[in-house]
């Protein structure tokens, strides 16, 4: 059965704000969002808070920010996220230099942790610098990202090779939507997604597109305006889509637990009539029968309605858990578009209805 | 029982205050519930966290051991300069707590024309930020969240101007991390603190919860105890008899009548409410449960929301039983009959200023006559009709003969030993009734002058 542990990963060139986009999520999920509240391990808090309260120095300008990565600097950041102190899911998220994609040779031991990490997501995601389509007409949009994601889609092959049977989810992240929200509507989307990544749209391959930012006015006044981050999207579509995985595969075993115990139970009773039925005659059936075999059968019996009823507890508590994390996308769908079979779609979260 | 509280508040959000204010508040509330503090200890040399500790009795009875840790708030912050050690023996003595009290200082608010938006957004910033994480790490590393009460201090401002309503909007708002749907019970408490009533009154009111809570799960816990011995002895005696092959007619009497005890046994609701009544009746806990009602009472500006809390019965324990009171009546008819017989109309107007005196301020002072011994809830019928009978006896020779010293001496001695009498078991009872006679003298002196 897969766990409640996972691990996701961002593809992105420097300066497409991977590292912001762990700080813009924690900051806003530390606060709470509707019942959804983020616990970072203990050894990164602290680099967390530390970025945070940088992040509240209006005055900084754009050293609020967190410095770019460094090439050989890797991190692994370990968050819990919660539902009302409920345990939702545990995710890994790695952070490094984005120059890694290029400098392969130069970097081995990055590039391998990198490729690991790539291997072990269930989700994969792709942070595209919103900055780069600040242009005005959309072939100059379509030129400039086309430009930035060469190396990308070299990776994001392999990916949709090496998981050709199922291809998993792939979240394309726009940073810096504060800069780029005025420049690119609804079809630039489309198009943009047409024409650099024409290999996703296939059947099979759904992927998903949000923009985020750290604030609609963090770009004000040279960077002094004021830090409101809307970052939890990305990470709520991994979120649904790991757990909805881990829910289906603990329904699958709960049902199959369960036949096995309904199966334990019509044994023993009719262990208990034969024990109590051995000749049909009354008098020589109560001389017959042994007391002690039918408590240990009604003790089985016990046992076994026990298992069902406290699997189908755990059930109906991750049962809930999934639908504050699908309602969750729901109110934010406007928010986020959905591709699959190569063209656009409604997300409805109906995969966790039929759970 | 002992309570370990902890508070909840960035540098500079009233911890210490709160903490001193309380015992002064407490001692302010009720001569029956008293604060008296034990210590103050700092916990570790260098480290600025200290333990404070008092212990709590209501009328001399119950006595509970209340800690409230006080520390330097920038320690709840992960990137502070303090030491590892320091911070995590700070978060050792905070997770270990019973009950949580956070501090939101009611100046977030400022007059309240400031769009939600903004205020949740600035109490998220400098509050939410640093303590939030706290809560979800205690309730990870323990399966239950912990019990949290949100105190808006420093609210003199805002009362009147922004509505209660908007207030509570406001704090889960700005808490939203943790508040779902019926998970999780919170109560918010808004206080015109900064007077000095709401510290005392906080620790009252969650150690009254607190026992309140603890009483309900020992009851239960008996309850469903009992009713699975049931449950398995009748589940028992039914396979015996369905075990046989012929049953005689009252054997299947037997079977039937047991199948319907099963059946009526299993659909009991757990929690009897006339059962928790008895479990409020402790007396000591009953004074603080008057306290804190009679705070709340007349406080107009204390505002206590419980959200999706299972509500609080605070009528049950501290108000006067109706049934009671009728009876008291009659008892009160039948002394003015009597004195009506032996005395003057001067007698009659003191029999109804002592029960107006009972009737009304029972719940307030320690002023009680020995009629208001009736208002006891927690005293069977058949004693105070005993009671009534030796009091009226009393009350006859008192009012007859008190026109001289002697008279009046042989009444009050009569009077005092047949109390003693008849309620030699209760020691409780006694202390009350010397508490209140004394304070009949003390009225009659002031009659007398």
């Amino acid at each position: 059965m897969e766990d409640t542990n996972t691990r996701f990963t961002a593809l992105g060139m420097s300066g497409s704000g991977k590292t912001c986009y762990v700080l813009g999520m924690y900051y806003q999920l530390i606060t709470g969002l509707k019942g959804f509240a983020l616990k970072a391990e203990r050894e990164s808090v602290s680099k967390l808070e530390r970025w945070m309260d940088n992040l509240d120095e209006e005055s900084s300008g754009m050293n609020r920010f967190p410095a770019g990565t460094a090439l050989t600097e890797i991190s692994d950041y370990e968050f819990k996220l919660k539902y009302a102190l409920q345990d939702v899911m545990t995710f890994n998220w790695i952070d490094y230099g984005g120059g890694t994609l290029k400098a392969r040779e130069n970097n081995m031991e990055v590039y391998q942790t990198l490729l690991e990490s790539i291997e072990q997501s269930p989700v994969l995601y792709i942070f595209i610098d919103g900055e780069l389509l600040c242009q005005d007409t959309r072939d100059g949009k379509i030129k400039a990202l086309k430009k930035s994601v060469k190396t990308i889609n070299a990776f994001l092959m392999e990916y949709a090779e090496a998981h050709q049977e199922t291809m998993l989810p792939i979240v394309f992240v726009i940073t810096k939507g504060d800069l780029c929200g005025d420049y690119i509507d609804d079809d630039d989307i489309r198009t943009l997604m047409k024409e650099c990544f024409d290999f996703l749209m296939a059947k099979g391959i759904r992927f998903y597109v949000t923009m985020v930012s750290l604030g609609k006015n963090i770009a004000d006044d040279e960077y002094q305006g004021e830090v409101d981050p809307n970052m939890h999207i990305p990470i709520f579509l991994g979120i649904y889509h790991t757990f909805l995985n881990f829910c289906v595969s603990l329904k699958a075993e709960i049902m199959e637990e369960e036949d096995r115990s309904n199966a334990q139970i019509s044994r023993q009773q009719n262990a208990i009539n034969h024990e109590r039925n051995k000749t049909g005659w009354g008098f020589l059936d109560r001389l017959l029968c042994d007391e002690s075999n039918i408590d240990y059968c009604r003790m089985q019996i016990n046992a076994a309605n026990e298992n069902i009823k406290s699997n189908r507890e755990l059930l109906e508590h991750y049962k809930k858990l999934m639908k504050a994390v699908s309602t969750q996308l729901i109110r934010d769908s406007s928010n986020f578009k959905m591709f699959e079979d190569g063209k656009e779609d409604d997300f409805d979260a109906s995969e966790s209805d039929n759970l | 029982m002992d309570l370990k509280i902890t508070l909840m508040g960035t540098l500079g959000s009233g911890k210490t205050r709160f903490i001193s204010e309380a015992i002064a508040d407490i001692n302010s509330f009720s001569p029956r519930v008293q604060a008296i503090p034990i210590s103050r200890e700092k916990v570790k040399d260098g480290a600025e966290i200290y333990n404070n500790r008092f212990s709590l009795r209501a009328y001399g009875e119950m006595q509970w051991g209340i800690s409230i840790c006080d520390y330097d708030g920038s320690m709840l912050k992960a990137n502070n300069n303090d030491s590892d050690d320091d911070r995590q023996m700070l978060e050792n003595i905070l997770y270990e707590s019973d009950l949580w009290i956070i501090l939101i200082d009611g100046e977030y608010f400022s007059d309240g024309s400031e769009a939600d938006e903004k205020i949740i957004k600035r109490i998220k910033r400098d509050s939410v930020k640093i303590i939030q994480p706290h809560i979800v790490e205690c309730a990870d590393q323990h399966d239950v969240p912990p019990k949290l009460f949100f105190l808006v201090t420093k609210a003199a401002k805002i009362i009147g101007k922004v509505p209660q309503e908007r207030v509570r909007n406001i704090v889960m708002q700005a808490y939203e991390g943790i508040f779902a749907e019926k998970f999780l019970s919170a109560i918010i408490m808004l206080s015109e603190c900064s007077s000095t009533r709401a510290a005392g009154f906080t620790i009252l009111f969650l150690l009254y919860t607190k026992c309140m809570e603890n009483e309900k799960d020992i009851y239960i816990n008996n309850l469903d105890m009992e009713r699975e011995r049931e449950i398995e002895g009748l589940q028992n005696a039914i396979w015996e008899l369905e075990r046989q092959h012929a049953l005689m007619i009252w054997d299947k009497q037997r079977l039937e009548a047991y199948k319907e005890r099963l059946n009526n046994v299993k659909k009991e609701v757990p929690y009897d409410k006339e059962q928790s009544i008895r479990c409020k009746s402790k007396i000591g806990l009953k004074y603080i449960g008057m306290s804190v009602q009679s705070l709340i009472d007349n406080n107009a500006s204390l505002f206590i929301n419980g959200l999706e809390r299972p509500n609080q019965n605070w009528e049950l324990p501290i108000r006067i039983n109706k049934e009671r009171m009728w009876f008291t009546v009659l008892v009160l008819c039948w002394n003015i009959f009597m004195l009506v017989k032996s005395g003057g109309i001067g007698y009659i107007v003191t029999a109804f200023i002592a029960f107006f005196l009972t009737y009304k301020l029972d719940e307030r002072r320690s002023i009680r006559l020995g009629v208001s011994l009736s208002l006891q809830p927690d005293i069977p019928l058949k004693e105070l009709l005993k009671t009534h009978v030796w009091m009226t006896v009393a009350f006859v020779f008192l009012f007859w003969r008190a026109t001289s010293f002697k008279g009046f001496v042989w009444a009050a001695l009569l009077m005092v030993g047949a109390y003693e009498l008849d309620c030699w078991r209760e020691k409780r009872q006694k202390m009350e009734f010397e508490r209140n006679f004394f304070n009949f003298f003390y009225i009659k002196a002031r009659e007398r002058k």
